[in-house]
């Protein structure tokens, strides 16, 4: 709001500066005598004139620099397959992630703002990393499409983070409010962490891997397939505890620390609130 | 008494074992015995024989042959047993059973000795592990404390710099988040100062403290 403000004030002071320059000319033109003559009606309309047309331009100009702000950012990124990495920061906002098979070198990234006046910034480094960054105020969804194996790096302040069918190493954070959503994961290495928000997992743990899912006051609800092979780390210190429904062999149980095993251990799970609720339980 | 039911009977009566026969057929072997010289004769033999094996020295067989004459009666019970042949394992089963132990007074109280130590052990043992394990986390805590000491203050100093700049929105959520887990942080080390092998509240102790690390990294990392 302020730099906009700003922004009118400067652009009044342009007007009033053309109409300035506009009469001088004028008075220069009809000599020094003049100067001292009250304004003719022609005269008075040469000077309204333009005056009314500098107003009319100046509201006009927000509105036409709102509208191109609306307008969605859509961008697409080629990127060595098998690899890649893609960093979405957002500030308020979804981040949605789509990951597909049929682009293996390519990341599609599209931004609306739904509010406010933030900026999107979209790059690719020398390394052939894709940065998706917000600056400013205001609510942007972003929605990208990735190929499967990519790593993804997502951090919002407020809002969802959604990835689903990903492969690859995945790192999803939410600062303050909103929840994640992890379905239908092939991925060795998955952190989500949020503050506020729900943390919801679907899919299975794979061999060697290691998944950790964090919320300091929200619930985190898990389900993996029967057959899940991993050993379990859990600890919450205020919040509940369910896991009685996933086929599990304890080594330890002392009030909200648990560890235990499914199957031989193939994969670690770390489950972790402070507050929150912790529920695992078998896909079905 | 004939002469018959004498001689029958005359290596008992000779034997002392004469409480058998009633005094009157007792009377009555007498009588014959001092009538009849063939019987007399008998007796004299047999208590000569008597005489002669009462003189003769003690032998001991020796263990060897006891051991195959134990042998040899259980072989032939077995073979005396119907053909129903016990399976190794009931054999085994059998023979365990039938063994049996006997303890001296000092070697019962060795074996009460011998427990009591092994119980010491692993008691001494188990609490030792729950110590050790204590340890391990409370020396965790001190070294995250002191790790994340240093990090944590240079990351707020940044931020405090920051902070004037921010909307003021933001900058209330912020705040309310990093009191909600100092208040945590507070609260764990009020309950650790309570019961410190409090393991529970040591592990969420270093938890608050990633959390709070966590929290400084993404702040900084949003540039607002």
């Amino acid at each position: 709001m302020v730099g906009w403000m700003v922004k009118w004030v400067v652009n009044v002071v342009n007007v009033v500066n053309v109409v300035n320059v506009a009469n001088v000319a004028k008075w220069m033109k009809a000599g020094s005598a003049e100067r001292s003559q009250p304004a003719s009606t022609s005269d008075r309309l040469a000077i309204i004139g333009p005056l009314v047309l500098a107003v009319f331009s100046i509201l006009a100009t927000p509105v036409v620099r709102s509208e191109a702000k609306t307008q969605p950012v859509s961008r697409s990124f080629q990127i060595t397959p098998g690899g890649g990495e893609v960093e979405v920061i957002n500030q308020i906002g979804t981040i949605r992630v789509i990951s597909t098979d049929s682009k293996p070198d390519r990341v599609s990234v599209r931004a609306k703002r739904l509010s406010g006046g933030s900026n999107i910034s979209t790059l690719q480094s020398p390394t052939g990393k894709v940065v998706v960054e917000v600056s400013g105020r205001g609510t942007v969804e972003i929605e990208i499409v990735v190929p499967a194996t990519v790593r993804l790096d997502l951090l919002t302040y407020k809002g969802d983070i959604a990835v689903s069918n990903h492969q690859g190493q995945i790192r999803a954070r939410i600062v303050s409010d909103g929840d994640i959503f992890f379905t239908g994961l092939r991925s060795s290495n998955v952190e989500g962490r949020c503050h506020y928000g729900n943390i919801y997992f679907r899919g299975e743990p794979v061999t060697q891997g290691g998944y950790l899912l964090r919320s300091f006051s929200g619930q985190l609800d898990v389900r993996f397939p029967t057959s899940a092979d991993f050993k379990l780390a859990v600890s919450t210190h205020q919040g509940g505890l369910d896991l009685g429904d996933f086929p599990l062999r304890y080594d330890h149980r002392l009030r909200g620390i648990v560890e235990a095993v499914a199957g031989v251990g193939r994969s670690n799970v770390y489950l972790q609130t402070q507050e929150g609720n912790i529920r695992l339980q078998r896909l079905l | 008494m004939e002469c018959k039911t004498v001689r029958a009977s005359l290596s008992d009566y000779l034997d002392g074992r004469d409480s058998w026969l009633a005094d009157t057929e007792a009377s009555k072997m007498e009588e014959h015995l001092a009538s009849c010289p063939g019987c007399r004769n008998l007796q004299l033999e047999l208590t000569e024989i008597r005489t002669a094996a009462r003189e003769l020295p003690l032998r001991t067989p020796p263990r060897a042959l006891w051991t195959r004459i134990v042998n040899e009666i259980e072989l032939e019970q077995a073979l005396a047993r119907p053909a129903v042949e016990e399976s190794a394992v009931a054999a085994l089963w059998s023979r365990l059973t039938s063994f049996r132990l006997t303890f001296s007074l000092p070697q019962v109280a060795g074996v009460a000795a011998l427990a009591l130590i092994l119980t010491a052990v692993v008691v001494v043992n188990y609490r030792g592990k729950d110590e050790m394990d204590f340890t391990r986390l409370q020396s965790a805590l001190i070294r995250e404390e002191i790790n994340k000491k240093a990090e944590i203050d240079r990351k707020m100093a940044r931020i405090e710099e920051r902070k004037t700049s921010w909307d003021p929105a933001f900058r209330a959520d912020f705040e309310r988040q990093l009191n909600r887990i100092e208040e945590s942080i507070r609260e764990c080390r009020r309950n650790l100062e309570g019961s410190p092998n409090d393991l529970n509240q040591v592990q969420r102790m270093l938890d608050l403290y990633e959390e709070k690390k966590q929290l400084l990294e993404d702040v900084e990392r949003l540039k607002w």
